[in-house]
């Protein structure tokens, strides 16, 4: 075993000394501002906190949408477990909750919130992956071209509900120690897709209104751009 | 602390073989087919020519919007760039792209980007070149996570692709991107060497005018040298030039690349080749040269209108119009061929003057001889070198023939025999006809002659005549065709009129004044007309609605409104008739187009003198309309001895005209011979023959003449019964009927007075009867009692035409019971028979 150890140190040790030579002597940390971090290909987005209170967004200038309609997407396998699906009624439509502080914002802004449309489960097994945003970016992809999501319209936000036991990234950063829930926009052919990236959190509480915050977010945001 | 060695093996194993595992998961999403070249216009890129640009260059293209998902945009995207710059950062996304922010002196960045050939499709063009580039950064650096700063001069060449915005590190400010990196070249400046670039490398040049482009040199790794320019593939008729014609050492600079058109350069696109030399080296690039036409001074003529119809001897004119174009200044002169035998054709003005533009009315004149039909007329248009024609329809028609026509109204009408009709001869010219027409009728048939008034219509020959038809009492009946010739100005023309002559209905006495309305509206009298209508139209002579025969008719509503018009004549019809008959012509037209609903109807009545209703002859409606009139005929028979109205009346609805048009009324009576003797027993009680008068009581009294029972008219009358005792009286007369009778009525008039008071039981009875000559009865024609007992008399009358050629007995028997005296009270007995 020690020969084995120190053949192998032989090996690496030396080539990465080499390698470290051809390096950048100061590496540059991912820029992060405020609440925008680095996603997965390159950009930025917009997270809630992990540690978020709840309050109010700061306004901005920001375009808002007009009007927002929540599309569930519970996606894992463990929302077919009767006792966590029990958690998707008070996910399933945010706005007619009305006991989320950020909710708030959208009607000093005279946003509409429209009613929820149907819930779509994927209950694909999924707990021993990573999910990171490029992941949630294809599965939005395959779910428009397969037609199992409606189309995107101008008001159309997808809100997607990760299962518990699957581990959610967005570059760097991870879900429950960074952030509580992302938000973030694509192009695909079906057009511009809004998206909502919730995690699992054991306090149901702090689920919905994590939920409640990213989407408020979007509605005044919906480009996940920093502000000018 | 690693304390354990295979703490530290499990360490180092875990540390070499976790990142690669994840790096190879993941791929992109967004433009990933454009990023990785799998999307449908990948072929577009031009692999083989790669274009010297710079940082600056790229960041001036505007970025498109909306960008396309799976498609390029050119030139950027569908062009593979070379670009000289500094590697300042880099890093590996988590899509496994190698993201490199690039530098130029001036400080503007922008991101190319090496995709991970593992998330390349096979299919991909840049699948070799992506692997390459990825190789040569990995025996260069290695990339992680997180951003590492680098100052690396690099040649990067790669594809152009437009990113959607969403914060990335040094992106350009249009989001351009080499993306993917299909080579790069760290360190490229250890080699003297210089770039060369054309901006924009696309251009047109219309034929006679020039154009430039800018050709940007830059030099790298201490070259120091000019650098010559020349073009090559130019197309025929265009020059190029340099200014300057090289750029100076050390071999940095610009170069405007001027191409200059000559008026007959060949037109189209074509590919120059900019060749740049110095210090030993020689770069290409090309420039997109279009070549375009110019403009040719030209023209355009029209006609309006394109077609013309022109009548011998007259003319008509289209105008003709040119407008110039690409810079046409000279005057047009214009001709006319193609035409018909006969015609002429004038410009005014003869030309257009310069510059070209303008209108000229062409004037055709044909003669009265020219060849009638349609020809194409070309009108030829011809200036500064050019001609154009256009052409125009022309159609010489024939000049109009003076010629009239004859027409008459009605076509067809009826006269009764001794009596007249007329019809309306009218005549109307055309083609300048301008005689007198004469008028004559023929086919007249025997005892029935035509005239006309006026006997001719006056020239120009327009007009009207009315023919009067008169028919003697012996007038052939039937129906004939009456032809009517006019003649004037060499030319005839005839028309028919088709004659119905009647014979007189049922002989005898005609008792209606003014039958045929022919006093007019002035004198409608004996008729009473009245009308709803604000006006009186109703006695008519206008042609709208002709008579049937004469000039007038009684023309009933017509009006598409609520209307009722009527018209009466009271007349007394003799007692002493044995046939009495209404007829009158009828024409019915209407808008209405029901075939199931009368909407207006005319109810044709008797009434008498206080305008009670006794009998509905008939009611018409616009369900009975037809062409021309037809006769009706009414028998009247049973109201003679009476004073009755004749009274029409037509009602109209709301809307939706039904004219009842009526004319030529007669109420025919036939005055028979009568067959009984004394029957107004005015002959008095002592001389009663020819009744036989025989009564139960004593002494016989039954021919009356006291005022207790006055007569019905006259001194004496038949009084029998009224004892109010049991009393059989008779009365009767023997009479033979003719076997040729056609009609046999027997009336008289009847009064009844009684003291009985039942109104069920017929206590007492006067039996009518008809026995034969030997007192059989051969039928019992009424029965009366005291129960029809009434003031004055009453008319009764039965048809005895059935007894016609026998010898009967007409026989009144009154029979009174024990009590309560009735009288049966019998005057004006007749028996009137028609043959």
């Amino acid at each position: 075993m020690k020969k084995l150890i120190f053949c192998i140190l032989l090996l690496t040790v030396p080539a990465a000394t080499a390698l470290m030579a051809q390096q950048p002597a100061q590496p540059a940390n991912a820029p992060t501002q405020g609440n925008f971090v680095p996603d997965d290909d390159g950009g930025l987005t917009e997270i809630v906190p992990a540690n978020f209170q709840g309050t109010s967004r700061q306004s901005s200038a920001l375009p808002v949408m007009k009007s927002v309609q929540q599309v569930s997407i519970f996606l894992g396998a463990a929302w077919g477990d009767q006792q966590v699906r029990s958690r998707q009624t008070g996910l399933l439509d945010l706005a007619a909750r009305g006991n989320q502080p950020a909710l708030a914002d959208l009607q000093s802004r005279k946003v509409e919130m429209l009613p929820a449309a149907n819930k779509v489960e994927d209950l694909s097994d999924l707990s021993k992956n990573t999910i990171n945003d490029l992941t949630i970016q294809r599965k939005l992809s395959e779910m428009l071209e397969s037609k199992v999501i409606p189309l995107p319209a101008a008001s159309t936000v997808y809100v997607i509900f990760l299962a518990p036991g699957i581990n959610s990234t967005l570059g760097q950063s991870k879900a429950v120690a960074d952030y509580a829930a992302y938000h973030n926009l694509i192009h695909l052919e079906a057009g511009e897709v809004r998206y909502v990236v919730v995690p699992y959190h054991n306090s149901a509480d702090t689920h919905s209104a994590a939920a409640a915050r990213a989407l408020v977010d979007t509605a005044f945001n919906p480009t996940a751009t920093i502000p000018n | 602390m690693l304390r354990s060695p295979r703490r530290i093996l499990l360490v180092l194993i875990a540390v070499l073989l976790a990142l690669p595992l994840n790096l190879a998961a993941q791929c992109g999403v967004e433009r990933e087919s454009v990023k990785t070249g799998t999307d449908p216009d990948a072929g577009l890129v031009n692999l083989n020519s790669p274009t010297n640009t710079t940082i600056a260059n790229m960041r001036a293209f505007a970025m498109p919007n909306p960008i396309p998902p799976n498609n390029r945009v050119a030139p950027a995207e569908t062009t593979v760039w070379v670009i000289n710059a500094t590697l300042t950062l880099f890093k590996l996304e988590s899509d496994s792209d190698y993201h490199l922010v690039i530098q130029d002196a001036a400080g503007n960045t922008m991101i190319t980007e090496i995709p991970a050939p593992t998330c390349v499709g096979s299919t991909s063009p840049f699948l070799s070149g992506i692997t390459n580039a990825r190789q040569k950064f990995d025996a260069m650096f290695t990339a992680t996570t997180s951003f590492q700063t680098v100052n690396v001069p690099v040649q990067v060449t790669g594809v152009g692709m437009f990113d959607f915005a969403h914060g990335q590190t040094g992106a350009a400010p249009n989001q351009i991107e080499l993306h993917p990196v299909l080579d790069i070249i760290f360190n490229p400046s250890t080699t003297a060497n210089f770039s060369l670039a054309a901006s924009p490398t696309s251009l047109s040049v219309t034929q006679g005018q020039s154009g430039s482009t800018t050709i940007t040199t830059g030099v790298t790794g201490g070259f120091n040298s000019a650098v010559s320019l020349s073009a090559s593939g130019l197309p025929a008729g265009v020059t190029a030039s340099f200014t300057p014609s090289s750029i100076a050492a050390p071999g940095g600079g610009n170069s405007t690349l001027k191409f200059t058109a000559s008026s007959t350069a060949a037109t189209g696109t074509s590919s120059v080749t900019v060749t740049a030399t110095g210090g030993g080296v020689t770069h290409t690039t090309t420039v997109s040269l279009t070549i375009n036409a110019a403009a040719t001074p030209n023209f355009a003529v029209s006609a309006s209108p394109t077609s013309l119809s022109v009548t011998q001897g007259a003319s008509g004119s289209s105008t003709i119009s040119t407008t110039v174009s690409g810079g046409f200044n000279s005057a047009v002169s214009l001709s006319a061929s193609g035409l018909p035998a006969g015609v002429t054709a004038s410009f005014n003005p003869t030309s257009i003057a310069a510059p070209g533009s303008g209108s000229s009315t062409l004037t055709f004149t044909a003669s009265s001889t020219a060849t009638t039909g349609t020809s194409t007329v070309t009108i030829t248009a011809t200036g500064g070198g050019v001609t154009h024609t256009t052409t125009v329809s022309l159609t010489i028609t024939a000049a109009a023939t003076p010629n009239f026509t004859v027409s008459a109204s009605p076509t067809s009408l009826s006269v009764t025999q001794g009596a007249s009709g007329s019809s309306t001869i009218s005549t109307t010219v055309s083609g300048g006809f301008n005689s007198a027409v004469a008028l004559s009728a023929s086919g007249l048939p025997s005892g029935v002659t035509a005239s006309f008034n006026p006997t001719s219509i006056a020239a120009p020959g327009s007009g009207s005549s009315t023919l009067t038809f008169t028919a003697s009492s012996t007038a052939t009946t039937g129906t004939s065709t009456v032809t009517v010739t006019a003649t004037g100005g060499g030319v005839t023309h005839t028309t028919t009129v088709s004659l119905t002559i009647t014979a007189v209905t049922g002989g005898g006495t005609q008792l209606l004044g003014n039958p045929g309305f022919e006093n007019g509206s002035s004198s409608p009298s004996p008729w009473t007309v009245a009308t709803t209508q604000a006006t009186n139209r109703v006695i008519n002579n206008t042609s709208t609605e002709p008579p049937h025969s004469g000039l007038w008719d009684a023309w009933l509503d017509g009006h598409g409104s609520t209307t009722t018009d009527s018209i009466l004549q009271q007349v007394t019809i003799p007692a002493n008739t044995a046939a009495v008959t209404l007829s009158f012509w009828l024409h019915i037209d209407t808008a209405e187009t029901s075939t199931t609903t009368a909407f207006d109807t005319l109810s044709v009545q008797v009434r008498n003198t206080s305008g009670t209703v006794l009998s509905t002859l008939a009611t018409f409606s616009n369900l009975d309309h037809a062409t021309g009139f037809q006769q009706k005929t009414f028998d009247l028979t049973s109201f003679k001895g009476q004073t009755i109205q004749i009274f029409l009346q037509g009602s109209e609805d709301t809307t939706l005209q039904t004219s009842f048009v009526v004319d030529d009324f007669a109420l025919n009576v036939t005055a028979g011979t009568e067959l009984i003797g004394n029957g107004g027993f005015e002959n008095g009680s002592a001389n009663p023959a020819p009744w036989t008068v025989t009564s139960t009581h004593t002494p016989l009294d039954i021919i009356n003449n006291s005022s207790s029972e006055p007569p019905h008219t006259g001194t004496w009358d038949a009084w029998m019964d009224g004892f109010g005792a049991t009393t059989t009286d008779t009365v009767l007369q023997q009479v033979t009927i003719p076997s040729t009778a056609t009609a046999a009525t027997l009336s008289f008039w009847l009064h009844i007075d009684t003291a009985e008071t039942s109104t069920t039981t017929a206590f007492d009875t006067l039996t009518v009867q008809v026995r034969d000559s030997s007192g059989a009865v051969l039928s019992t024609l009424a029965t009366f009692s005291n129960l029809n007992h009434a003031t004055g008399y009453q008319q009764k009358s039965f048809d005895l035409t059935s007894f016609k050629g026998q010898t009967v007995q007409i026989f009144f028997q009154g029979k009174e019971d024990s009590t309560l005296q009735t009288s049966f009270v019998l005057d004006d007995v007749s028996l009137q028979v028609a043959q």
